[in-house]
C-alpha cells in the first residue's frame, strides 16, 4: 500500500511542477511574440492559440496537487460549524461525490479524446493541431483528481482531518 | 421539463453540493453533468460537456489571470510590497488616524501589484493591524481599513476578476480594465474621507502618537527607488492597453516579465523565493481556472432549458424603471455574494443577466463596473467573505468574528454607496473607456 | 419536432436569416408532419463548438458559416470557391451529392450552402490605409476569419484572429489596420465604418450561410419528411440570392454615408488579387483532398456553373 501511494504522490507533485513551468512558458511565449513584432514587424503566428492550449494543460496538471494541498475553493459556511460524527459524514460524502464527478468526467474525457482522434477533428485556427491535444489533459487531470478524492474519503472515514482551506492564499 | 423545475433543481443541487463541502468547481461540474444528461441527449451529451470544459478555459483572453497572479506573487515574495508601504509611511507625516489612512494608501498601492484580495489583506492585516492595536486604535478601526483595502485590490487594475467577468460576459477586456480605474480611486478616497470623519468625531478611536520625522532627501530617494519602479510596471500595462500598443494579454505578460527583473534588481530574488512565488501563483491560477471550466456548459444549459429566456422575458416585462431593475439585480448579487466567492457568483448570475442587459439596452461596460464593485464587496460581506477569514487568521489573538463583521460594516456601506453613485452617474465608469 | 441551434441570432445578423428562412419553410411545407424549433444561437453555445455538438446529437439542425466545419469536416467548406449561382448546385445535383457524402463520413447530413450570386455577399477587405494593389497589404496586421487567413498570409500580411467583440478596439487602436468580413452581414451594425476608411471592391469567396443536420436524426426521418426538408433548402437557397444582394447594397450605402471610400482596383490588379485569393484557398484544399478529388471537385464546379 505504501509504495503505490508514494508513487501517486510523486506523480501529482511532478504534474504540479509541469504546470508551474507551463505558467512560465505562458509568459515567455507572449513576451517572445511581442519582442519579435517589435523587432521584425511580425508577431509569432499561433502563440495566442498555443496560450489557450497551455491554459488547459496547466489547469488540469495542477488541479490534483491543488486538491491535495487543500487549495480548491470550498464554501465552508456549514462544515466549519460541524463537530464529530456529522462532520465526518459530510467529509466522506463530499469526497465520494467529488470522486464520482471526477472519475466520470475522466472516463467520458477519455472517450472524447478517442472519438476526436477517430473523427480526425482539427482546431481550425492558426495551428491546425488535433482537438484531441486540447482535450487530453482533462481525463488525465480528472483521473488523478478522482483518486485524490478517494484518498480524502478514506482519510475522513478513518477519522483523519481533511485539509479544506489551504494555507497558500 | 418545465424550465422552472429545471432551474430550481439546478440551484438547489448546486447549493446543497457546495454546502456539504464539495469544492465549488466540482459542484458546478456535478450539476452540469445532470443537466447534460437531461438536456443534451443522455450520455451522448457528455462528450460535449468535455469539449465545453476545454472551450471554457482554452482562450488567450484568460491569460492575464495567471499573469497578474504571478506578477503580484513575485512582487510580494521579493519584498517589493513591504518597501512600498514603508515609503508611503514616510510621506504620511502626522495626520489624525494616520495608521488607518496609511492602510488605505498602502492598500491602494498594493492593489496595483495584485489582482486578488487575499494577499493584500494578509499583508496589511499581518503588519498594520497589530501596529494599530499597539498604538491604542479601536479594534474595528484597526481591522476595517484592511478589509476595505483588500477589496481595492480587485477593483484597481490589474484585476483577475475583471478578466473573468469580461470573458464570461463577452465584454472587451481592455475596456473593463480601464473602466474600473476611476471607481477604484474614488473608492480609496471615500475610505479615507470616512476615516477622517470618524476620527474627528471619535478621537479616542485613534490616539495620536509621535512620528519620527524623515528628511525630505531620504523620502525622495526611497520613493524613486522603491515606489516609482513597481508602480511604473502597472502604469505601463495600463498605458499599453489604453493606447492599444498591446492587447491586455500581451501587456500582462510583459509586465510580469519585467517584474522578475525588478525583483532581481532589488537583490531579493533568491531561488527559494522564486520557487515559492511560482508555486503559489500556479496554485491560485489553477484554483480560479478550474472553477471557470464549468462556466460554458453551466450557462449553455441554463439557456438550453429555456430558463434564461423565461427570466429575461419576466424581468423586462416587470413594471419597474430601468434603475429599479438594476438595483434588484445588484441586490441579488449582494445576497449571493454573502455566501459564495466571486468567480462562482459571476458564473451563476451572468448567464441570466446578459440577455437582460441586452434587452434593456444598457451599456455592458457600465453594468460590468457596477457588478465589479458588488463582487469585490462579496469578499468582505458576512458570513462567508474570504477576506474575513484571512483577517481572522492574521488578527491579534482574541479577535472575534463578531468584531471583524462590525469592522467590515462601514466599508460595506461605502461600497454600496459607490455602487449607487455609479448607477446614477454612469459617466464615472464610462468616461475613461470612451476616450480609448 | 427538430431542435435547431445557429451560430448567430436572427435580427442582428442577416446571415442568420438563412436558418430562420429554412425553419419557416419547413414549418410551412411540413405542417402537421415535421417542425423545427429554434433553441438559440451563441447564447446557447459558442459558434465554433456547435458543429461538434451537432455530431454529438445535442441538437438536430444547425446553421452558420460553412467554414465553421473546417475542423470537423476538413474541406467541407469547398463551395466557398464554387462558381455556380447556388454554391452547391442545390439538392439533387452531383456537386450537392458529393458534399452529402463528404459530411456523412463525419456523422453529419449536409443540407446546403445558401449565398448570393458569385461576387455578392462575399468577403471583402476593409482597411484604414489606402491601397491600389495586393502588394500594399504586405506587413500589415489584418484581422482574418479561418477562411481568409490563407489568402492574407499569402499576401505577406500578418493574420490575426480576433473575436468580433474585440475588432472595433483593435482597429481603433491600430492593433490591426485591416480586416476581412462578409460586409453584407451587418458590417455597420458593429460600428466598424467608423474605424476603417476604405472598402476594397474585390469580392472574395462566397460566404453566406450553411445548413446541416445530425446524420442519425436524418436517417430516422421518413423519406417524405426528408423531401420536405430538401424542398425547404431549395427555397432558402433561392431566397438567399436576393437577400444577400439587398443587404450588401444597404451596407455599402451606409459605409459610404459614414465617409468610407470604395476602392476599385484597376482590372489587372483586380485579376491579380483574385488569383491570390483563389490560389491560396486551393493550396489549402490541396493539403486536404487528393489530386483526384480536386480534379473531381473542379469538374463538378464546372458542371454546376454550366447548369446555371
Ligand atoms: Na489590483
Ligand atoms: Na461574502
Amino acid at each position: 500500500m505504501r509504495t503505490p501511494l508514494r508513487v501517486f504522490d510523486l506523480l501529482i507533485t511532478l504534474m504540479a511542477w509541469m504546470a508551474a513551468l507551463l505558467l512560465l512558458t505562458l509568459m515567455l511565449a507572449t513576451v517572445a511574440k511581442v519582442g519579435l513584432r517589435a523587432t521584425t514587424g511580425y508577431g509569432l503566428l499561433g502563440i495566442d492559440q498555443l496560450s489557450g492550449l497551455i491554459m488547459v494543460w496547466m489547469t488540469f496538471l495542477g488541479a490534483p496537487w491543488v486538491l491535495r494541498e487543500g487549495g480548491h475553493v470550498v464554501v465552508d459556511l456549514l462544515i466549519l460549524n460541524l463537530r464529530g460524527r456529522s462532520a465526518q459524514v459530510f467529509a466522506v460524502v463530499a469526497a465520494l461525490l467529488g470522486a464520482i464527478v471526477c472519475l466520470t468526467i475522466a472516463w467520458f474525457g477519455l472517450q472524447a479524446v478517442l472519438t476526436s482522434l477517430r473523427r480526425g477533428i482539427l482546431v481550425a485556427a492558426e495551428l491546425e493541431i488535433p482537438r484531441a491535444v486540447n482535450i487530453a489533459p482533462i481525463p488525465l487531470g480528472m483521473l488523478f483528481l478522482g483518486l485524490e478524492f478517494l484518498r480524502r474519503a478514506a482519510t475522513a472515514l478513518s477519522g483523519g482531518t481533511v485539509v479544506t482551506q489551504g494555507e497558500g492564499h | 421539463m418545465e424550465w422552472w423545475v429545471f432551474l430550481s433543481t439546478f440551484f438547489l443541487g448546486l447549493t446543497g453540493l457546495m454546502l456539504i463541502g464539495l469544492p465549488v468547481a466540482f459542484a458546478f461540474l456535478a450539476v452540469n453533468m445532470i443537466g447534460v444528461y437531461l438536456l443534451w441527449g443522455g450520455f451522448n451529451g457528455f462528450n460535449q460537456l468535455v469539449l465545453s470544459i476545454d472551450s471554457s478555459i482554452s482562450t488567450f483572453i484568460l491569460v492575464p489571470i495567471p499573469m497578474f497572479i504571478l506578477m503580484g506573487s513575485v512582487m510580494f515574495h521579493a519584498g517589493i510590497a513591504e518597501r512600498m508601504i514603508r515609503v508611503i509611511d514616510q510621506w504620511l507625516g502626522f495626520i489624525s488616524g494616520r495608521l488607518a489612512v496609511l492602510t488605505v494608501g498602502a492598500g491602494a498601492v498594493l492593489s496595483t501589484l495584485t489582482g486578488v484580495a487575499m494577499g493584500s489583506v494578509a499583508m496589511l492585516g499581518g503588519t498594520l493591524t497589530p501596529e494599530m492595536e499597539r498604538r491604542g486604535y479601536a479594534r474595528t478601526l484597526a481591522i476595517g481599513p484592511v478589509l476595505g483595502s483588500g477589496a481595492l485590490a480587485i477593483l484597481i487594475p490589474p484585476s483577475t476578476l475583471a478578466i473573468v467577468l469580461a470573458s464570461v460576459g463577452g465584454f472587451s477586456v481592455a475596456k473593463m480594465l480601464i473602466a474600473i480605474i476611476l471607481p477604484g480611486i474614488l473608492l480609496a478616497i471615500m475610505y479615507v474621507i470616512y476615516i477622517l470623519i470618524r476620527v474627528k468625531l471619535r478621537p479616542q478611536d485613534a490616539p495620536a502618537y509621535e512620528v519620527p520625522s524623515v528628511p525630505l532627501s531620504v523620502k525622495l530617494r526611497d520613493t524613486a527607488l522603491y515606489l516609482v519602479p513597481p508602480v511604473m510596471v502597472v502604469v505601463m500595462i495600463v498605458v499599453c492597453i489604453f493606447t492599444g500598443l498591446a492587447t491586455p494579454t500581451e501587456s500582462a505578460a510583459i509586465g510580469t516579465f519585467i517584474t522578475f527583473f525588478l525583483a532581481a534588481a532589488y537583490g531579493d530574488l533568491s531561488l527559494a523565493k522564486l520557487k515559492h512565488a511560482l508555486l503559489s501563483s500556479t496554485k491560485l491560477s489553477v484554483m480560479i481556472l478550474i472553477i471557470m471550466t464549468g462556466s460554458a456548459s453551466f450557462s449553455q444549459l441554463l439557456s438550453f432549458s429555456g430558463a434564461t429566456g423565461a427570466i429575461t422575458t419576466w424581468a423586462t416585462a416587470l413594471d419597474v424603471s430601468s434603475i429599479t431593475l438594476m438595483l434588484m439585480m445588484m441586490a441579488l448579487v449582494l445576497i449571493v455574494g454573502m455566501f459564495i466567492e466571486q468567480t462562482s457568483i459571476v458564473l451563476i448570475t451572468m448567464p441570466i443577466f446578459l440577455p437582460i442587459i441586452g434587452a434593456m439596452g444598457w451599456d455592458p461596460i457600465w453594468f460590468a463596473v457596477v457588478m465589479m464593485v458588488n463582487l469585490e464587496l462579496a469578499t468582505i460581506t458576512p458570513p462567508a467573505g474570504l477576506s474575513l477569514f484571512v483577517m481572522k487568521g492574521v488578527a491579534v489573538p482574541g479577535t472575534t468574528m463578531g468584531q471583524i463583521y462590525r469592522a467590515a460594516l462601514p466599508f460595506i456601506l461605502i461600497n454600496i454607496l459607490l455602487m449607487l453613485i455609479l448607477i446614477l452617474w454612469p459617466a464615472l465608469a464610462l468616461w475613461l473607456p470612451s476616450l480609448m | 419536432q427538430l431542435r435547431m441551434v445557429g451560430a448567430w441570432a436572427p435580427g442582428f445578423s442577416p446571415t442568420a436569416e438563412i436558418g430562420k428562412s429554412f425553419m419557416e419553410n419547413v414549418n410551412r411545407l411540413g405542417e402537421g408532419k415535421v417542425s423545427i424549433q429554434f433553441i438559440g444561437a451563441d447564447d446557447v453555445m459558442p459558434p465554433l463548438d456547435q458543429p461538434e455538438a451537432l455530431v454529438n446529437g445535442v441538437f438536430d439542425v444547425w446553421y452558420g458559416a460553412p467554414n465553421y466545419w473546417a475542423g470537423v469536416v476538413p474541406g467541407g467548406d469547398i463551395t466557398e470557391l464554387s462558381p455556380a449561382k447556388i454554391p452547391d448546385g442545390g439538392p439533387g445535383t452531383p456537386l450537392y451529392d458529393f458534399l452529402v457524402e463528404a459530411f456523412a463520413a463525419k456523422g453529419v447530413r449536409y443540407l446546403g450552402h445558401a449565398a448570393g450570386v458569385p461576387g455578392v455577399g462575399a468577403h471583402y477587405m476593409t482597411t484604414r490605409f489606402p491601397l491600389t494593389s495586393i502588394d500594399d497589404l504586405k506587413g500589415h496586421p489584418v484581422r482574418v476569419t479561418p477562411l481568409s487567413r490563407h489568402f492574407v498570409q499569402k499576401a505577406g500580411a500578418e493574420s490575426i484572429t480576433l473575436p468580433p467583440s474585440e475588432i472595433f478596439l483593435a482597429l481603433d487602436r491600430g492593433t490591426v489596420d485591416a480586416m476581412t468580413w462578409p460586409i453584407a452581414d451587418a458590417y455597420t451594425r458593429y460600428g466598424w465604418q467608423d474605424v476603417t476608411k476604405y472598402l476594397v471592391d474585390q469580392p472574395m469567396y462566397r460566404s453566406g450561410g450553411g445548413l446541416a443536420m445530425n446524420l442519425d436524426k436524418w436517417n430516422a426521418l421518413e423519406p417524405e419528411i426528408q423531401q420536405i426538408l430538401l424542398d425547404s433548402v431549395k427555397e432558402t437557397q433561392l431566397f438567399a440570392q436576393t437577400w444577400f444582394a439587398d443587404n450588401q447594397d444597404e451596407q455599402v450605402g451606409l459605409m459610404k454615408a459614414a465617409g468610407m471610400e470604395v476602392i476599385t482596383l484597376d482590372p489587372a490588379e483586380a485579376e491579380r488579387w483574385n488569383q491570390v485569393v483563389v490560389d491560396a484557398l486551393w493550396a489549402y484544399y490541396d493539403t486536404i483532398y487528393s489530386p483526384e478529388q480536386i480534379a473531381t471537385i473542379k469538374d463538378l464546379f464546372a458542371a454546376a456553373a454550366q447548369a446555371d
